[in-house]
């Protein structure tokens, strides 16, 4: 077998490899809050602001609140990092992170913003 | 129907004609090229004139289109109009379509018997897009003939000059590829294996070349204006041009071995239709809403999924089917590619561009993936990191061993002496970066890949330029790439970061520098920012971090002051201003009474209350003026009587401010509101930031303009080859 073959295989296996085990780690199941307290890793939840109680200290990069799912569960958040604009207008907030000692840790956080206007449109779109 | 329509339908039918006159003339039918170009053009005229239209609708305010009104306001700066074009889905559609139809305008001027056949596969595109323009393009008006009085507006965010043309910039790329896709089709269907290459080879690096101009607008706006600090997120719509991207490379270089070796032809055609089908995949993920759940962007579904799954796999079955079709017929290699000369590295690097490719493919598809076997899950951005460094550590070796090898020639003599200043180089930048402080060996391992690169193509690019430029430009592109690499590494691993409390009036350390908060000012356009003194042991200057109300978004924005200098840039991101006394807050309001804050007036009409047993709840009845408009709000304040907790529930307002109700005072009948910019800056006197270094960010900018510049200069240095050529070809 020739030099360059032998560089190719040792790439693919390296890459497919490196690639499995990144997967594996990085991935965060996206999951219900009654899964998410059972779950030991890291995971993904999604709802909206439950209440407007929250705590936001912009100079310490801290945030807590409560999230409140589709099925109307409440799970309450604490994050420390950038905090998102726009924050208590979202209509949906994403946060990974894992469940420990009864509350949810977050390492990320995704906001998205109200656009009133496309779910007009959106149900305009399907009556024409 | 208005004139947007017609010219949709127009175009619509037009490339219809067009794609069966352009298959009569692949056919052989020499009297369809004329008709076939005709329709072509007027399926262009058509195209632009829409685009014209929707021009003119959005600055002229016309409001019952749905489009308008959702992207423009008429308070929007001009410059900022026109890009809203592009700024919903329906519009990029029509976008797509008039840059894939103009690049077919300048293909179809080429005298080949490859064009005609090419045309057909191009315009395939074109009446998908026609046609999706015609079933929901951006001229719908609002049902039973409403029109608002006043647009949405553009988001802030975007409003920004990258931004305007970052857009446009990374669409033709993405639309670009149509054309290396229409030629291999082309080329299998004439079965010519070879005579392709030549013709393809300036699209190629046409699209290589302007969709990292899109990749370097976009980063330099992230960088700029978001001031999170980084120049790429990962996030789905950047991995969804750079997949393509990726796969175009490979191409790239297999192209460029197939012509001097004649091996690499079914790579090459796969290669071609996989950077399309990749183009709609991409399209499909970011724009159906499946990744919905997993992105910043908001993806809005607009029912477009069963167009946009068809359009994938019509060119899927297309572009695979007839390479399936032709496979046996192409003819293997001329000749073995040798294990250890130019050609095999070339063909490593393009593995290695695959590679990239697919496990960055995989990571985006994760919600898809996930979705077979449980529950749907996202992969978390660490992962490109980790599975792209050992890749670009391979990258950046074979960057520097192809170059110093020849064509065709196997010499492990000539090529050691040639790498062993190279290699010495490498080191001693390792070595460098080593004493600086980098320990982890990831890093390292690429900090001497790149090393590798750089000295190698240093001085392969001096050799080529002394012999012409053309010689020379695509060892320029790789020098700049592993500039780039350096850049990358050094900016995203090793900056220091602190978070600082400023005290108006007293100065306050960190990471070395002095900082003293002066106070918040305004610029000309009414926007805050704050002004910090910084004493770097650099040199002395003056920060202004923006941190303004927008009344657009409803929110805070904010924008960070970069002090450049040559090594390091000093990044200062603000994250909040405090005022002194928080206890003040809201607005009080008599019953009927109508107070104008920021440029919104609230008229507080009366109360609602409801008692319950143990839960008492008063409604504030309000009438909020906004943007021309008069919308009711009614926040609510909710008192549970058992445990004494209020419980505040706010109302939004068109744009998505919050009104909420702070306190209220049953004896007077009033009630103290809190709503949007009610100037909480004015009083403001501790400033929160965020200090960080970008150590070696100017390598990231310099890379990338070495990459561009050589790029462009490869796309001209291919088309003057092409045209040397063309004379000798004969005419479709």
């Amino acid at each position: 077998m020739n030099l360059k073959l032998l560089l190719a295989l040792a790439l693919v296996i390296a890459s497919v490899a490196v690639g499995v085990t990144s997967f594996n780690k990085t991935v965060t199941p996206y999951i219900s809050f009654a899964e998410a307290r059972r779950s030991p890793g890291l995971v993904q939840v999604n709802g909206v602001l439950a209440d407007k109680q929250y705590v936001m200290k912009e100079t310490e990069q801290f945030l807590s609140f409560r999230l409140r799912d589709a099925k109307g569960e409440v799970l309450p958040i604490e994050y420390h990092g950038v905090i998102p604009g726009n924050f208590d207008q979202a209509t949906s907030i994403v946060a990974i992170g894992r469940y420990h000692d009864g509350k949810f840790t977050a390492e990320q956080l995704l906001v998205k913003c109200p656009s009133k206007y496309q779910a007009e449109a959106e149900k305009a779109g399907r009556t024409s | 129907m208005n004139l947007g329509q017609i010219l949709s339908w127009i175009a619509f039918l037009a490339s219809l004609v067009a794609g069966l006159a352009f298959m009569a003339a692949a056919g052989g039918r020499a009297g369809a090229w004329r008709p076939a170009r005709i329709a072509y053009r007027v399926q262009w005229a058509a195209l632009a004139g829409a685009t014209g239209f929707l021009w003119w609708i959005l600055f002229n305010h016309q409001f019952q289109f749905q489009y308008v009104a959702s992207y423009s306001s008429r308070a929007m700066p001009p410059r900022y109009v026109y890009a809203a074009f592009w700024g919903g889905q329906e519009g990029t559609f029509l976008l797509w379509a008039l840059v894939t139809c103009t690049l077919g305008l300048v293909l179809m001027r080429l005298k080949h018997t490859l064009t005609a056949p090419a045309m057909v596969f191009l315009n395939l595109p074109l009446v998908m897009l026609a046609l999706v323009t015609v079933m929901r393009g951006p001229f719908l008006t609002f049902p039973g003939g409403r029109v608002p009085l006043d647009g949405q507006g553009l988001n802030p965010l975007l409003q920004d000059p990258w931004m305007t043309i970052h857009p446009p910039v990374l669409f033709t790329g993405f639309s670009s590829l149509v054309v290396p896709f229409a030629i291999a089709m082309a080329a299998l269907v004439r079965r010519d294996y070879d005579g392709w290459v030549k013709v393809v080879l300036p699209w190629c690096v046409f699209s290589v070349a302007i969709l990292a101009t899109g990749f370097i607008m976009g980063g330099v706006w992230a960088y700029k204006v978001l001031g999170w600090g980084g120049y790429w997120g990962w996030d789905p719509v950047e991995n969804g041009s750079l997949i393509p991207w990726l796969s175009n490379i490979a191409l790239l270089h297999g192209l460029l071995v197939q012509r001097v070796t004649g091996s690499l032809r079914r790579t090459n055609f796969f290669l071609a239709v996989t950077s399309y089908v990749l183009v709609l995949y991409a399209s499909f993920l970011t724009r159906s809403g499946v990744l919905a759940d997993f992105s910043v962007h908001s993806f809005v579904n607009l029912g477009l999924n069963g167009f946009l799954l068809s359009f994938l796999f019509l060119i899927l079955i297309v572009g695979y089917g007839g390479l399936l079709m032709r496979i046996r017929d192409i003819p293997g290699p001329v000749a073995p590619l040798g294990s250890f000369s130019r050609e095999s590295m070339m063909w490593l690097g393009q593995l290695v561009f695959m590679l990239m490719c697919a496990l960055t493919a995989v990571g985006m598809s994760a919600p898809l993936i996930t979705r077979l076997f449980g529950p749907p899950s996202n992969v978390q951005t660490s992962y490109y990191n980790l599975v792209n460094a050992p890749l670009a550590i391979a990258m950046g070796l074979l960057l520097g061993v192809a170059p110093l090898m020849r064509w065709r020639k196997q010499e492990t003599q000539p090529f050691l002496k040639a790498a062993f200043p190279a290699l010495i180089a490498a080191l001693v930048i390792t070595l460098g970066a080593v004493a600086v402080g980098v320990r982890e060996p990831m890093p390292m391992a690429v900090l001497f890949g790149a090393g590798f690169a750089l000295a190698a193509n240093l001085v392969v690019t001096i050799r080529g330029f002394r012999a012409g430029w053309k010689h020379g430009v695509a060892f320029l592109g790789h020098l700049g790439a592993a500039v780039l690499l350096i850049g990358i590494i050094a900016s995203s691993n090793y900056g220091r970061s602190a978070q600082v409390q400023l005290p108006e009036g007293q100065e306050r350390a960190a990471l070395g520098y002095r900082l003293k908060f002066e106070g918040m000012r305004q610029d000309r356009e009414g926007k805050d920012h704050a002004l910090i003194a910084v004493n770097a042991p650099e040199r002395r200057f003056e920060a202004s971090p923006y941190m303004f109300w927008s009344e657009f978004n409803q929110g805070y924005m904010k924008k960070p002051h970069i002090e450049r200098f040559l090594t390091h840039d000093i990044y200062i991101s603000p994250l909040d201003v405090a005022g002194e006394d928080e206890g003040g807050r809201g607005v009080w309001f008599e019953k009927g009474e109508t107070k104008q804050i920021g440029q919104v007036h609230y008229t507080f009409v009366d109360f609602d209350r409801q008692m319950g047993t143990d839960l008492v709840r008063v409604a504030a009845r309000m009438r909020v003026e906004i943007g021309g408009r008069t919308v009711p709000v009614r926040p609510v304040l909710e008192m549970n009587m058992q445990s004494g907790i209020p419980n505040s529930i706010p109302d939004y307002l068109p744009g998505g401010g919050s009104v909420q109700i702070v306190s209220v005072d049953p004896n007077t009948g009033r009630v103290a509101i809190e709503v949007p910019g009610m100037g909480r800056t004015a009083s403001a006197s501790v400033l929160a930031v965020e200090v960080s270094t970008k150590p070696l960010i100017n390598l990231v900018w310099a890379g990338a303009v070495i990459m561009l510049g050589s790029a462009f200069l490869s796309v001209l240095r291919r088309v003057l080859d092409l045209k040397r050529s063309a004379p000798a070809a004969p005419a479709a």
